[in-house]
């Protein structure tokens, strides 16, 4: 299969799927009217409530989901072969994505952009809402884990990679200092900046720079890196403490000087490596070599293609983190209601799109299957983008060593960004949930010490492709409760509502079964052969036990709030059909 | 009569919602929104007290002008921002372009009243414009 075959589908798949499908459900069902007030207008307070143009409400749309859930995602499944996915890509975003997205704009907008917490509060039941809270925890926590691995065991363990992520934070600093301090034209800072951040990350991949950090990581002349502990070695100690290091400046110093002008500088560089990417596949046109379409049912460290797939790729098809930017952000923005279909509905299709730019990387840069594994495959799904990236880009002539590590460096500002921000969250969650019993966490400090040794035990501790399933899986359920919520709206205002019903059984049964298979996988088959495991895995027995002690218990945590949350949802079902019959 | 556009231009403070994503994941936890608020005062001294004569600026416009005209206002570090400022190209902030013709660079309220006076008027007979 070419790539380009690949990306027509692609096409195909939106001007169908978006032009034909969405645009009647949208016609058909739920009639936007143009005229029609919303809450973008009728509460306006510059803040939460503005009206915006459609064209900027889509940017904010696309940049609020599209993280690395589309990258990392589609690289890890590629494990069961390339068919099942770029199939639950397309048909996954066909069916069920733009539903969710779309609908969760229209649904807050026709309630008056009420949060997701409160829709579920009133058309669910009131426990919902804190099922909605537990959730967030768990997630945030998943988040740090997930993307502390990719991050600090996978991309800044490459010598030629840590100076550049300095050097660039550092500009990115100095882009706010000249801007809110020394006031200077934001062209001529951003041009500075950029460009300096370019020289940064070249220099970082200067020989003299790669050995200095070889001979830090133990990795001099070829050598492995020395295990320290656990199965962490010294390059990737190093690299997740440089991680939680930067994370505590991003969590404690203003806005202003870390996190804002860093994410400034940052998007220049994601935004100029997608083009230069996208424009080396357009050149090259590459084929996919001997990959497989399909590997086999099980996968190795991964599970069953149904139901762990669907989790396994979230971002890209459909993601619960969705219904959240569209319920709460878009929908009290919406200038006019039949902005819907192209902000809610356009912009999942566009990240679709991204998705499956993520999957070529994956599947046609390294020529085969092999080449897939030796980049890195699932379990260093950020190593195989980075180096897919500097593949695609090498056709108009990058150096391969200067792609690898701007692929690297990219993929590190997009993952920090929002780690800054959740260790934040982090702090504030557990001062207020435990500040009068412990005072000290009340300090900016040690809560943010805490929270990021919490951190280093995920990463530490569970291998990456375990906390990526169990994240999928919060993420899904998230979809779950979102496309449910959609649907007994729905059914409240005596519309069709098939189209948003049996996404939600699918969802809904899928993540329920691939939560019930990592505890199965965790508690049943894993643990009772943890010594077997640790020396198949050169882990300690100690470090197996905790890792599915702790995946078992969120799997089974998260499974009991899905299974409360459906009864509360079955019990308001028969309450809105009885009320229906009755005014019927 | 079609209101009269005024674009301003301006670096715009962000807290947390700098991540959009995230902010909207703190909101269904109802946390107190103290440490949310103290990332807006923690900008330097001097660009918080111009932002607000910004905002001051901004309120007075609309106050003066209502209904015939429409302010927007656009961050140059944007896509969108960047690439207006390119196009009128500004190089000071805060910045005002008026109808897309008057420019007024720095904080001069004066002179922005001025200018929008002049596009009101300029609309009403529109060889004037012209001249």
């Amino acid at each position: 299969m070419n790539s380009v075959l690949i990306l027509l589908i692609g096409v195909i798949a939106i001007i169908v799927g978006y032009g034909v499908y969405a645009k009647s459900i949208d016609r058909k069902v739920l009639n936007p009217d143009p005229n029609r007030a919303t809450p973008a207008k009728m509460f306006m307070d510059g803040v939460d409530f503005t009206p915006a143009n459609r064209n900027v409400l889509f940017g904010y749309q696309f940049k609020s989901i599209a993280a690395l859930g589309p990258i990392l995602g589609p690289i890890i499944a590629v494990q069961w072969g390339w068919l099942p996915a770029i199939a639950w890509i397309i048909l996954g975003t066909f069916f069920i994505g733009w539903v969710q997205d779309y609908a969760s704009i229209i649904m807050g907008v026709r309630e008056e952009g009420q949060s997701f917490g409160a829709l579920s509060y009133r058309l669910v039941s009131p426990r919902s809402r804190g099922i909605l809270i537990t959730f967030i925890y768990f997630y945030l926590w998943l988040i740090m884990g997930a993307f502390g691995v990719q991050v600090g065991f996978n991309l800044l363990t490459n010598p030629a990679v840590p100076l550049g992520v300095i050097l660039v934070i550092l500009f990115g600093v100095l882009a706010g200092q000249m801007t809110y301090k020394w006031k200077q034209d934001i062209i001529l800072t951003s041009i500075v900046t950029v460009v300096l951040s370019f020289l940064g990350i070249w220099v970082g991949t200067l020989q003299p720079v790669q050995n200095f950090f070889a001979w830090l990581y133990g990795t001099a002349g070829g050598a492995t890196s020395p295990t320290l502990f656990l199965a962490v070695t010294q390059a990737k100690f190093i690299g997740s403490l440089l991680v939680v290091i930067i994370c505590y400046f991003g969590a404690v110093l203003p806005i202003w000087r870390w996190a804002q002008p860093i994410n400034y500088v940052a998007f220049w560089i994601v935004t100029l490596g997608v083009l230069g990417g996208v424009l080396g596949l357009l050149i090259w046109r590459p084929g996919m070599g001997d990959f497989p379409a399909f590997t086999g049912f099980n996968v190795a460290g991964l599970g069953p293609l149904w139901p762990i797939l669907f989790v396994t790729i979230a971002c890209g098809a459909i993601s619960g983190w969705h219904s959240l930017v569209s319920s709460s952000g878009t929908a009290r923005q919406l200038e006019k209601e039949t902005d819907a279909i192209y902000v809610g509905g356009g912009a999942m299709f566009l990240e679709m799109f991204f998705a499956t730019l993520a999957f070529l990387t994956a599947t046609v840069a390294f020529g085969s299957y092999q080449g897939y594994l030796d980049a890195g495959g699932g379990a260093r799904a950020a190593a195989v983008f980075s180096n897919g990236l500097a593949t695609f880009m090498s056709q108009w002539g990058l150096s391969k060593t200067f792609g690898v590590a701007y692929g690297s460096v990219f993929l590190t500002l997009m993952a920090l960004t929002i780690m800054y921000l959740v260790v934040r969250f982090m702090r504030v969650a557990s001062a207020e949930a435990l500040g009068d019993r412990f005072p000290a966490l009340k300090n900016v400090h040690v809560g943010t010490i805490v929270a990021l040794v919490l951190t280093l035990v995920l990463i530490w501790l569970v291998p990456f492709l375990q906390i990526w399933v169990v994240f999928g899986a919060a993420n899904q359920l998230m979809a779950s409760l979102a496309l449910l919520l959609i649907t007994l709206w729905l059914i409240s205002k005596g519309k069709n509502y098939l189209w948003a019903l049996y996404p939600f059984i699918f969802m809904y049964v899928t993540t329920i079964g691939a939560l019930l298979y990592k505890a199965y996988e965790a508690f049943i088959l894993n643990l009772p052969k943890a010594a077997a495991l640790a020396e198949k895995q050169k882990l300690t027995v100690g470090q197996v036990t905790i890792a599915n002690v702790i995946i078992g218990a969120v799997s089974l945590i998260l499974v009991v709030a899905a299974l409360i949350l459906a009864w509360d949802a079955y019990k308001a079902f028969q309450r809105y059909r009885a009320e229906a019959a009755a005014h019927a | 009569m079609r209101p009269v556009e005024i674009d301003v231009f301006s670096p715009l403070p962000e807290a947390w919602g700098l991540c959009s994503s995230c902010e909207l994941l703190f909101q269904p936890a109802n946390l107190n929104p103290a440490p949310f608020d103290a990332a807006l005062e923690a900008y330097p001294p001097e660009f918080v007290a111009e932002y607000q004569r910004l905002s001051q600026t901004i309120r007075l416009l609309s106050e003066r002008f209502g209904a015939q005209v429409v302010i927007r206002i656009w961050d140059p570090r944007s896509p969108q921002g960047l690439l207006r400022a390119l196009r009128y190209r500004l190089r000071r902030y805060p910045s005002f372009v008026i109808a897309g013709k008057y420019k007024v660079a720095g904080l001069e309220p004066g002179q922005v009243q001025q200018m929008v006076q002049k596009a009101l008027e300029a609309q009403l007979s529109p060889l004037e414009g012209e001249r």
